[in-house]
C-alpha cells in the first residue's frame, strides 16, 4: 500500500467490517417467514400478452368466396384472449392423418375481439394446399384448436410508420389488412388505409362485400379492387396513381408469386427501405426459388434428428423443407412462423448442408457462425444431422 | 429414472453457461434445462428486417490482450472459449442536460493515459485521488483473491494484518469511499455516470462492487462481441458441448426433486424426470424456493425472511432502433452516452424509483448505445444500430400497465426517451426509423422468467450489496445440492459478475459430488 493511501487510510474505521454482517442479519430478521409471492405483475402481463398456447374452440363457420371458410374461435366460457395488433397472425397445431404441423394464419378480425374471448381467421383452400384444404373440410363448429399467442410484426406502428399507409394484397393476403381496416373501424388504430386488393374476378373478391361495407363505415380506409380479368395486375403505374403525395408507408401481403412481382413493381417508385413492409403468405418451396440447386431435385436424403434422449433416423425430399420432413415422419418439431422470420424452429445442423432461400434468411449472425439453421426454410443438399430442441 | 447425470442446470443464462463450461470441462456429467428454443439468458440477440439487435449488452470488460487481460479473459482462454472481441473506443460520455441546458458534457476515454489526463483537464489535481481510488481496487482484489483462497473461512487475524485496506473499504459505500480520499465532486459526477450499470446510487452502492467494475472499464478497456452477445452464449455451449455437456431447450422444470432433505433430480413439465445429486439454479431463488423445490418445508426459515426482506433491482426498458442512415450521416459520434438531468445519482435513483412513470413529462437516466461506432459491420451499409435503455427501481409499471394499454404506454415511454434524446444531442432519430422493438419488464419477464422482469437481481442495498453478499460466505446454507448462479449472487449484476459466479460455482459443486453429494 503507498503511503499516501496509508495516510487516507487512517480515517477509515477498520471496525465497521465487523458490523456487516449484524446489520445483514438485523434487515433479515425483519422478514416475514412467508413462502414468497409467486404471481408478480409483469410476469402476469407477459402471460396475458404472450400465453404459451391457447386453447381454441371454433364456435362459427362462414362460408366465404371461392370456398374459403372464416372460423369464429373462442376461448373457454368467460375468458379472454391474448390481444393483438391488427396485421399479426396465429400459428396453429394441427394433427392431420398422423403428424402435427403448424400453419400461420392472419387475425381476421377486430383487434376488441380479444377481450371478448374471440377471434377470428379466414382460410381459403387452394391456396394453402394441404393444411387449409384439410381445415376447410374438417373444422366444423365445436371443433377444438390450438393456437399459439398473436404474433409478427407486419401491424402499423406509429413511431416507425406514415401515417398513411397504401397496402397491396392477392389472395389470402388480404386478411391481415382486413383486421387492420376493422382496427379503423373500430377507432383502435388512427392510421390511413388505401387498400389495393388484387382478385381473379368479381365473384373470388375473398372479403370482398364486408370490406365494402367496412369502406362505407370508415373514413381512415379506402379499397381499391384490381380484378385481373378487368384491370389486369397491380403495376407500377397503378401504384403511382394511389401513392399519395405526403409520406406514406407501403404494406405489402400476398403469395410468392405475387411478391416476386411486386419487388419490380414497386422498384421504380423509389421509396426508403424503412416505408416497405413485406409479408408473404403460403408455403416456401425450393423448386419456386430461382437460385435453388436444381441438381437435388428428385433426390431423398437421409435426416438424422437427435430430440433430447432420442435420436430418429427419416427421409427428406430435396424439395422439401427440413421442418416438413420431420413433421411427415410424425416428429414434432418446434414452428411458428414457417417463414424463417420467427426463429422458433432454430435448430444446430451437426452434419451436411442445405440450401436457404435469400428472403427467407433471418438467422441470428452468430447461428450461421454456429451452423444452425431454421429448418422451416432450410432445404437438404445433402444427408444432414439435425439437433432440435437439444445439443 | 431414464437419465442420470452428476449435475442439473435449470436455466441456460450466463452463470449457467458457464458454469456448464467448467463443469464438464472438470468432467462432471451435465445437463442444461432451458426453457427458451436457446442458451444465454439476458445474452441474446433477435432480428427484425435486416438488423440484428443486441438486446441487453452494452460492453464488458477483461478482453484486452497482454497485460490488459482481466480475469474474466483469462477464464476464457483457460476453458477454450473463443469470442471475437472489438474494443470499446471511449469508456463514456456523459450529458448532464437540466431540461435543455447542457450543464456537463464529458468524453471519457479508456486506458490510463488517456483517462488520467482527460480528468486532469477536468480537475486539475484530481489524479492524486484517482490513483488511491485505482489502487484501493487493486487491494479489493487482493483481499477477495485471500477470500477465495481460505473458501470462505478467512483467518480473522490474517485479514487484519495483511489486507487491513481491504477490511475498509468493505464496508464503505462508494461515495463514502470517494470522499475519503478526497475526490473532486466533479470527477466523483464523471465518474459516478457508470451508476445506472451498477444499480444504486453512489451512497448506497458497495465501494467494493463500483471500484472494482469501473477500475476494470477506465484502465484496461471494453469490448463487444463481434456477432452480439449470443456470439458469447454460442461460443460458451460449443465448448460445453465439446466436454460432453448435454443440453435440452423448450423444456421447462417444474420440480426439483429431494430424498431425505437433499436433491436428488428433477422433473420436467412434459413429465420426463432426471436423476441428480446436485442442481445449479440459473433461476431466482424466489421461483425456486416458491415453486420448484417438491418439499417447501426444507427451505430455511432465514432464507424465506431473506426473500421477504429484499426487493427486486432494476427492470430493465429498452428501446432497439434499426436507422436507415450510417452514425456518420446522423451526426452520432459515440458508442455509450448516458443523458441526466442531475449530476446526483441520488436524485436521479429517486426518479427511477418513483411510483409513478414519467409519462407525459420527461425520460431521464438513459443509456444510449450505437453499435456501428463500435463495429461498423454490426448493419448493413448506410444503416445504423441504435438503443435507448432505461431502467426502473421500483413497480411504477406494473401500476401502470395492463394488457389493454401495454401498447400505448410502452409506445409513450419509447416516444419520450427517443425526444429526450434527440433533444440533447440534437440528432434526428425519428425520421430513419426503419425497424423499432421496445423491450419492457414484461419482455424481459417473458424471456428470462425474472420476477417483475427484474434485469439485475436483488437490489444492492446498503444491508445486502457485494460486501455483504461476498462475507456471507457459505453460511446462509441453501438445500444440500442446490446451488445457485445468475444475476442474484455475490458478485451482483452484469456481465462479467454472473459468467464469472458460473465458474465459481460450478468448482463449489465438483467438490459436493466428489464428497458424494454430501454438503
Amino acid at each position: 500500500m503507498s503511503e499516501d493511501l496509508m495516510r487516507y487510510a487512517a480515517r477509515m474505521d477498520i471496525r465497521k467490517m465487523g458490523a456487516i454482517m449484524p446489520r445483514r442479519m438485523a434487515h433479515i430478521a425483519q422478514g416475514a417467514p412467508v413462502p414468497p409471492k409467486l404471481d408478480y405483475a409483469a410476469n402476469l402481463t407477459a402471460k396475458a400478452l404472450h400465453p404459451a398456447c391457447q386453447k381454441l374452440t371454433v364456435a362459427e363457420v362462414i362460408e366465404r368466396e371461392a370456398g374459403a371458410k372464416s372460423f369464429v374461435l373462442r376461448a373457454k366460457e368467460g375468458c379472454d384472449l391474448a390481444r393483438f395488433r391488427a396485421g399479426q397472425f396465429l400459428s396453429f397445431s394441427l394433427e392431420i392423418g398422423g403428424s402435427t404441423v403448424t400453419r400461420a394464419y392472419s387475425l381476421c378480425c377486430p383487434p376488441s375481439w380479444a377481450k371478448q374471448g374471440q377471434y377470428m381467421i379466414t382460410v381459403k383452400p387452394s391456396e394453402d394446399g394441404f393444411a387449409g384444404n384439410w381445415i376447410c373440410a374438417n373444422w366444423t363448429v365445436g371443433t377444438e384448436a390450438t393456437a399459439s399467442a398473436p404474433l409478427g410484426e407486419f401491424s402499423y406502428t406509429r413511431l416507425r410508420d406514415a401515417r398513411h399507409i397504401l397496402g397491396v394484397c392477392g389472395g389470402s393476403g388480404v386478411t391481415p389488412f382486413y383486421a387492420m381496416a376493422c382496427a379503423l373501424a373500430e377507432g383502435s388504430e388512427d392510421f390511413s388505409l388505401t387498400l389495393l386488393y388484387g382478385s381473379r374476378d368479381r365473384e373470388s373478391i375473398l372479403l370482398g362485400a364486408e370490406l365494402a361495407a367496412l369502406e362505407k363505415r370508415c373514413e381512415r380506409f379506402r379499397l381499391v379492387n384490381v380484378l385481373e380479368d378487368e384491370d389486369g395486375y397491380i403495376d407500377t403505374e397503378l401504384l403511382k396513381k394511389y401513392l399519395p403525395e405526403e409520406d406514406c408507408s407501403l404494406f405489402v401481403c400476398g403469395p410468392a408469386a405475387m411478391m416476386r412481382a411486386m419487388e419490380a413493381a414497386i422498384a421504380p417508385l423509389g421509396l426508403p427501405e424503412r416505408r416497405i413492409r413485406r409479408k408473404t403468405y403460403g408455403v416456401t418451396e425450393a423448386a419456386l426459388e430461382t437460385d435453388w440447386p436444381r441438381e437435388a431435385a428428385g433426390k431423398t436424403f437421409t435426416l438424422t434428428v437427435k430430440m433430447r434422449d432420442e435420436v430418429f433416423t427419416i427421409p427428406c425430399a430435396a424439395g422439401e423443407s427440413v421442418l416438413v420432413a420431420m413433421e411427415r415422419a410424425g416428429l414434432e418439431p418446434p414452428s411458428r412462423c414457417r417463414s424463417g422470420e420467427c426463429g422458433w424452429c432454430r435448430s444446430r445442423l451437426a452434419a451436411g448442408t442445405v440450401y436457404v432461400p435469400a428472403r427467407t434468411e433471418h438467422r441470428r449472425k452468430a447461428d450461421l457462425a454456429y451452423g444452425y439453421i431454421h429448418p422451416c426454410c432450410s432445404f437438404p443438399t445433402s444427408d444432414l444431422t439435425l439437433c432440435v430442441g437439444c445439443e | 429414472m431414464s437419465n442420470k447425470y452428476d449435475l442439473v442446470i435449470v436455466g441456460g443464462g450466463n452463470g449457467g453457461m458457464m458454469a456448464a463450461c467448467r463443469a464438464s470441462m472438470m468432467g462432471l456429467k451435465t445437463l442444461v434445462i432451458e426453457k427458451h428454443n436457446m442458451v444465454g439468458g439476458a445474452a441474446a440477440s433477435f432480428v427484425r428486417g435486416r438488423f440484428e439487435f443486441e438486446a441487453s449488452l452494452h460492453e464488458i470488460p477483461d478482453f484486452g490482450q497482454g497485460a490488459q487481460r482481466g480475469n474474466l479473459g483469462r477464464l476464457f482462454d483457460e476453458l477454450g472459449i473463443q469470442v471475437d472481441w472489438l474494443p470499446i473506443p471511449d469508456a463514456f460520455r456523459t450529458v448532464v442536460a437540466e431540461g435543455d441546458k447542457i450543464t456537463m458534457d464529458v468524453t471519457v476515454p479508456h486506458g490510463r493515459e488517456a483517462f488520467m489526463a482527460c480528468m486532469e483537464s477536468q480537475s486539475p489535481g484530481c489524479s492524486k485521488p484517482l490513483e488511491l481510488y485505482f489502487e484501493g481496487a487493486r487491494e479489493l482484489e487482493r483481499g477477495l483473491a485471500y477470500l477465495g483462497a481460505s473458501r470462505g473461512r478467512p483467518d480473522p487475524e490474517v485479514l487484519r494484518r495483511d489486507y487491513p485496506l481491504f477490511c475498509k473499504i468493505m464496508s464503505m459505500s462508494t461515495a463514502e469511499f470517494m470522499r475519503a480520499v478526497g475526490m473532486p465532486q466533479k470527477i466523483q459526477d464523471i465518474i459516478g455516470a457508470y451508476w445506472p450499470y451498477q444499480g444504486s446510487d453512489l451512497e448506497t452502492i458497495d465501494a467494493s462492487r463500483y471500484l472494482l467494475m469501473t477500475e476494470g472499464y477506465f484502465l484496461a478497456g471494453a469490448y463487444m462481441p463481434k456477432l452480439r452477445s449470443h456470439e458469447i452464449a454460442n461460443a460458451i455451449q460449443k465448448r460445453a458441448r465439446a466436454g460432453g455437456c448435454d443440453f435440452w431447450y423448450e423444456t421447462e422444470v417444474t420440480r426439483i426433486l429431494t430424498k431425505k432433505g437433499a436433491v436428488c433430480g428433477v422433473e420436467t413439465k412434459d413429465g420426463r424426470r432426471v436423476e441428480t445429486c446436485a442442481v445449479i439454479a440459473n433461476v431466482f431463488p424466489d421461483v425456486v424456493y416458491g415453486k420448484l423445490l417438491d418439499d417447501k418445508s426444507l427451505v430455511p426459515a432465514f432464507e424465506r425472511k431473506k426473500m421477504q426482506a429484499r426487493s427486486y433491482g432494476f427492470r430493465g426498458f429498452s428501446v432497439y432502433l434499426g436507422l436507415d442512415r450510417s452514425a456518420e450521416e446522423l451526426g452520432i459520434r459515440d458508442y455509450n452516452v448516458f443523458i441526466n438531468s442531475s449530476a446526483d445519482t441520488r436524485e436521479l435513483f429517486r426518479q427511477a424509483a418513483a411510483p409513478e412513470l414519467p409519462l407525459g413529462g420527461r425520460a431521464d437516466n438513459l443509456s444510449c448505445t450505437c453499435l456501428n461506432v463500435v463495429n461498423p459491420e454490426a448493419t448493413p451499409p448506410g444503416t445504423a444500430h441504435f438503443a435507448i435503455t432505461t431502467g426502473f427501481a421500483a413497480d411504477a409499471w406494473d401500476k401502470a400497465v395492463t394488457p389493454e394499454n401495454y401498447v400505448r404506454v410502452k409506445r409513450e415511454m419509447a416516444d419520450m426517451m427517443i425526444e429526450r434524446y434527440e433533444q440533447v444531442m440534437g440528432v434526428d432519430l425519428r425520421n430513419h426509423i426503419e425497424e423499432i422493438a421496445i423491450a419492457t419488464p414484461v419482455t424481459f419477464a417473458r424471456y428470462m422468467g425474472t420476477p417483475q422482469g427484474a434485469i439485475y437481481g436483488y437490489h444492492s442495498s446498503r444491508w445486502d450489496g457485494m460486501s455483504a453478499r461476498t462475507l456471507v460466505g457459505g453460511s446462509e446454507p441453501t438445500v444440500p445440492g442446490l446451488f445457485f448462479v445468475g444475476a442474484h449472487g455475490a458478485r451482483l449484476s452484469g456481465f462479467l459478475p454472473t459468467l464469472t459466479s458460473g465458474d465459481l460455482t460450478a468448482k463449489q459443486v465438483m467438490g459436493y459430488v466428489m464428497g458424494g453429494g454430501k454438503a
